[in-house]
């Protein structure tokens, strides 16, 4: 089978590119860095299928970054049939610089002019016949997005990668040249491949080339003796450089045609204000509080007030009352949250439940499917509409190309205390899921800004870990009478942001002391986000938690049953006190009693502790707990909760009812869950991330660490308002030791 | 004991070595793929990275 490898900038379409040749889904985001490695896959749409192989994004061919190794390697050693070098053409000139990079190397090459709808709905044109004559590479406009030119991008690459091509350089008028070519010819005498590409690097004196043909070298050091450019001496990697953009300048600028050239675009006028250095941070917080007032608010736009506690029109309706208002108006993420569990949930479990019950099974196998398997699943599957919903306001700010803007003010403040914008993407990925996050920090050269940045990313509250969030502050609002359920979600996450920046502030400043990389990055344009993309992200999240809630749930929810139902002797018990789970919940209950739910509950309190250990499997795993434990809690409350129709927040309202637990210790135990070690699939990639066995070991101490320190400070703080200033002398104190420590260090005067 | 009962029983311990198995199976691959050098799947499959199930 052929293989065609897809290369170009970051951010320049080609993962979009490689979805629309391949059918694939792959994650796609309006930002520099998605593809952090080499995926493959096949178009079967010709005659013959073709392999696809999409590359990392890169600028450039030089070994500065572990993307730039990746795709050189690949394309050099690899040897793909044809490579696509995709070009972003509202950004021709930077974009070219690669291109011409690509052409020196033997490969057949076609490029994709990639975008070409938005240069021409800004008003601009691009001849890409006068584009294809100067380059002498076939030249096709595509618009990846829209699937427009790519049967035709195809066709020319299938005809092209039947011809052999050799390798051309546009520097061919620089003053290097000869160099070049003498090098070249060497190269070739000596059998190397790619003779051409290799000379222009030995003579930028690269460092892999240095080292893998060092006899070379001397005719390099030779020729710089006896040469000094008046503007960049004798460093020849500039010279090139500079070769390469004149040429661009003087020979493929000239094929676009700017109706507008010194306008500004809708971007700028957006960035102004969106990254404004003041109003920057302000309107991302207003921004994530809509998200969440959207999403979770039982008062939505705060008009509870003016329209009364009864306020309900459908209060005659027997299936609509209290579905859509309740004493004011619900945001639309409650009104789904609540069709989906009053009406379908109910409809689903209420009906399989009447059946089992109707089955002449026995008490211990009705109480096995109905409150161990129906009470755990409808708990977890209730969040999946919120799930869902706050998983696409992230995907809208993530493709409209918001996300990075986020990346960008952060850096501008963080940079001075050692953290670079760099690390913040990975960190802003983990909102989705943490494993993809953490293969993510590849793109960061420094390994203790990678580590410091793996350990800080499960604080990024993931999609699994919405399901302990929602069900805890729905149940703390209805039960407990505190607070708004969107209040108390939001806050959750902003101190799980706050943490993580907190952490990699004193880690960059005490044990991951390093220098901060320059960030540089392009921000894409501002484009309105597809809906199909949109729609297959939300099908993959539903995939990923569907399949989880019928495998690991549905297998803990059955264990999480039997050891609360059986006793050490293998029987039935007749109080679950007796059970296996209770005696272990009771044994490491203690452990959390700084925390708020440990040996201060009452005799349900171990319920809690269980609750926490079996989050380390999957973090729905809690919230599935409760769902069983509630079902088998023997007080229920006066309303009679029926656990396996009504879900999650119905499951932690009898918890509150049955433990007496507190609203500083809820909070807290939300706390403790959000940071502590995450599930087994992240820690498994931390694992295989993380430089060293010792690096891993410290993370998971460091996770376990920062949930108990913080959710501790949590439940005290909660509970004894005026700690919070005992806390904050200590910080302060420790934050100006770290200060004067680091100073005394570099021998600054204190 | 009626028939019902023991099949419900059965079900449940299906189910849990059945997903125990296929977890560790997961595992084992992904241990064997980052011995080849290739994608170890830690993601499971997850779809969010990569989008491909078979890596």
């Amino acid at each position: 089978m052929k293989r065609f490898a897809l290369a170009g900038n970051p951010n320049s379409g080609k993962t979009t590119l490689f979805n629309a040749l391949t059918g694939s889904t792959a994650h796609v985001g309006n930002w520099p860095g998605v593809t952090v490695d080499k995926r493959e896959g096949v178009y079967k749409k010709g005659g013959e299928p073709v392999s696809i192989v999409d590359l990392p994004g890169i600028y450039s061919l030089s070994p500065y970054t572990p993307e730039e190794v990746i795709s050189r390697n690949y394309i050099l050693d690899e040897r793909p049939d044809l490579v696509i070098n995709i070009v972003d053409a509202t950004n021709l000139e930077r974009n070219l610089y690669l291109t011409t990079q690509i052409m020196e190397i033997d490969v057949p090459m076609v490029i994709a002019l990639n975008m070409i709808d938005a240069v021409e709905k800004a008003g601009d044109k691009i001849d890409a016949a006068t584009l294809e004559k100067k380059i002498g590479v076939p030249v096709v406009a595509i618009s990846a997005l829209k699937g427009e030119g790519i049967d035709k991008l195809m066709q020319r690459a299938a005809d092209e990668c039947a011809k052999e091509r050799k390798g051309s350089t546009v520097l061919k008028g620089t003053a290097l040249f000869h160099l070049i070519n003498d090098v070249r010819i060497s190269l070739e005498g000596k059998g190397v491949k790619a003779p051409l590409f290799h000379a222009v690097k030995l003579v930028e004196l690269d460092e892999i080339e240095v080292k893998m043909h060092a006899d070379c070298v001397k005719m390099v050091e030779e020729f710089k003796a006896t040469f000094s450019d008046d503007t960049f001496g004798t460093d020849f990697e500039a010279l090139v450089a500079d070769g390469r953009y004149r040429y661009i300048s003087e020979n493929f600028t000239p094929a676009l045609e700017k109706k507008n050239r010194d306008k500004e675009s809708a971007s700028d006028r957006a960035d102004r204000v969106l990254t404004h250095k003041i109003w920057g941070i302000p309107i991302f917080l207003v921004i994530l509080f809509a998200i969440f007032h959207l999403t979770f608010s039982e008062n939505f736009l705060f008009l509870g007030a003016a329209l009364g506690e009864d306020f309900d029109p459908l209060a005659g309706s027997e299936h609509w009352a209290g579905v859509l208002f309740g004493g004011g108006i619900y945001s639309p993420g409650v009104m789904i949250f609540n069709i989906w569990n009053d009406i379908i949930l109910d409809f689903v479990f209420g009906g399989l439940s009447d059946l089992i019950a109707g089955a002449g099974l026995s008490g211990w196998a009705t109480g096995l499917i109905c409150d161990g398997i129906f009470g755990g699943l409808s708990a977890v599957l209730s969040f999946l509409p919120q799930i869902l919903i706050l998983f696409l306001f992230f995907s809208i700010l993530e493709d409209s190309g918001y996300m990075a803007r986020i990346a960008f003010i952060l850096d501008r403040i963080f940079r001075r205390f050692g953290l670079s914008g760099r690390a913040f993407m990975p960190m802003i990925m983990g909102f989705g899921c943490s494993v993809p996050a953490m293969i993510n920090t590849r793109t960061l050269a420094d390994d203790k800004e990678r580590t410091a940045t793996v350990r800080v990313i499960p604080f990024f509250s993931c999609g699994a870990k919405l399901p302990i969030l929602t069900a805890i502050a729905g149940a703390i609002v209805g039960q407990a009478g505190v607070g708004n359920a969107d209040l108390i979600t939001y806050s959750m996450y902003l101190l799980g942001i706050i943490v993580a920046i907190a952490s990699v502030l004193i880690m960059r400043n005490t044990t991951m002391k390093g220098d901060v990389p320059p960030f540089i990055m392009e921000l894409p344009a501002y484009h309105a986000p597809k809906f199909t993309g949109l729609m297959i992200h939300l099908w993959d999240k539903t995939k990923h938690f569907v399949k989880k809630a019928f495998t690991i749930i549905l297998a803990s929810t059955i264990v999480i049953w039997f050891l609360t139902n059986f006793g050490w002797d293998w029987r039935m018990v007749d109080e679950m006190d007796k059970s296996i789970l209770a005696s272990l919940g009771q044994f490491i209950q203690p452990l959390f009693t700084p925390l708020g739910f440990g040996s201060q509950l009452s005799k349900w309190g171990w319920v809690f502790a269980v609750a926490a250990i079996t989050g380390l499997i999957a973090k729905e795993d809690v919230v599935g707990t409760f769902g069983t434990l509630a079902a088998c809690l023997p007080i229920m409350l006066d309303t009679l909760v029926d656990v396996e129709v009504d879900g999650g927040v119905s499951a932690v309202t009898a918890m509150i009812a049955n433990t007496g637990i507190t609203v500083p210790a809820l909070i807290a135990f939300i706390a403790f869950n959000m940071l502590t070690i995450p599930c087994f699939a992240a820690v498994a990639t931390a694992k295989a991330e993380l430089p060293s066995k010792k690096a891993f070991n410290m993370t998971i101490l460091f996770w376990i660490v920062t949930s108990y320190v913080v959710a501790a400070m949590v439940y005290v703080i909660g509970s004894w308002w005026w700690t919070a200033f005992l806390f904050a002398a200590a910080a302060v104190i420790a934050g100006s030791f770290i200060v004067m420590h680091n100073k005394l260090l570099k021998g600054e005067k204190v | 004991m009626t028939a019902a009962d023991i099949i419900v029983a059965l079900a449940a311990v299906g189910t849990v070595v059945a997903v125990a198995a296929w977890r560790i199976k997961v595992r084992i691959d992904a241990r064997e793929r980052a011995k080849r050098g290739e994608c170890t799947g830690c993601c499971d499959g997850c779809d969010c990275c990569c989008g491909r199930k078979k890596h």
